[in-house]
C-alpha cells in the first residue's frame, strides 16, 4: 500500500516533499528531481537515479530467469491449453 | 517503430543476452517503443511466486513501467479480449499467445519478439515480423 500525503500548492506551483519521503529517497536541498506525468499521476524521482528503462532491465535481471528452464515451462503451459 | 515483447524476450533480457540488450538499447536511445502485453506479467508473476522469490522484483518492474515513456504495458480490455478471441480461433492459437498477437496488432508493432512457434502463421499473414535468435 502506498503512503499518501496531502500538500498545499504554493502560488508558483511549489510543493514541499514531506520529510519522511525525502529521507527515504535520499533527496537533499539543491538536488535535481525528475517529475513525470504518468497519466493522472505525477511521479517525482531523484534525477540521479537510473532511468526507468535501466530499472526495468535491472528488475528483470534480478529475477534470474533462463530461456532453458523458464521459457520451456511457459511454452509447455501455453501448449497445455 | 513499435516492438512487442513476449515473455521470451523479457527472459532474454533477464539473461543479459547480447542481442536482447542491443534491442532494448535501440528502444532507449532511439525512437522505437517497446510494448509489453499485460499477459506477460501474469507469466512472470506466476514464475516468481512458484520459485518463492517474492514479488519485490515484480513491484520494481511495475514501478519502472509506470514512469517509462519508452516501454508501455498494454492492458487487456474488452476490445482487445474480443480481438484475441478472433485471432485464437483463426490461427488455433492458445489464449495467452492470442492476447500477445492482438496487442501487437493494436499497437501497430512491426516486430514481435518471441520464439513461440504459435505465432508463425500469424506472422506470415500480417505485417508483424516474428523475431528471435
Amino acid at each position: 500500500m502506498y503512503e499518501n500525503r496531502f500538500m498545499k500548492v504554493g502560488p508558483r506551483g511549489q510543493i514541499t516533499i514531506p520529510i519522511n519521503f525525502r529521507k527515504k529517497e535520499g533527496i537533499r536541498p539543491n538536488d535535481l528531481i525528475r517529475v513525470c506525468d504518468a497519466g493522472g499521476y505525477l511521479i517525482v524521482r531523484k534525477a540521479t537515479t537510473p532511468s526507468p528503462e535501466e530499472d526495468f532491465i535491472k528488475a528483470l535481471q534480478s529475477m534470474g530467469l533462463s530461456e532453458e528452464k523458464d521459457w520451456a515451462e511457459i511454452e509447455r503451459l501455453r501448449d497445455e491449453e | 517503430m513499435n516492438l512487442c515483447a513476449d515473455s521470451w524476450f523479457l527472459i532474454k533480457l533477464s539473461e543479459n543476452d547480447t542481442t536482447a540488450m542491443e534491442t532494448i538499447k535501440q528502444v532507449t536511445q532511439g525512437k522505437d517503443r517497446l510494448i509489453v502485453p499485460s499477459v506477460t506479467l501474469v507469466e512472470l508473476t506466476r514464475k516468481m511466486i512458484r520459485d518463492g522469490s517474492g514479488l519485490e522484483n515484480v513491484d520494481k518492474l511495475l514501478g519502472s513501467l509506470r514512469t517509462s515513456s519508452k516501454i508501455t504495458v498494454t492492458s487487456l480490455d474488452e476490445e482487445l479480449a474480443v480481438s484475441s478471441g478472433k485471432i485464437s480461433a483463426e490461427y488455433s492459437m492458445p489464449s495467452i499467445d492470442s492476447i500477445v498477437a492482438a496487442t501487437a496488432l493494436r499497437t501497430e508493432c512491426r516486430v514481435l519478439l518471441s520464439k513461440d512457434t504459435h505465432f508463425d502463421r500469424f506472422s506470415k499473414s500480417t505485417e508483424i515480423k516474428k523475431q528471435c535468435w
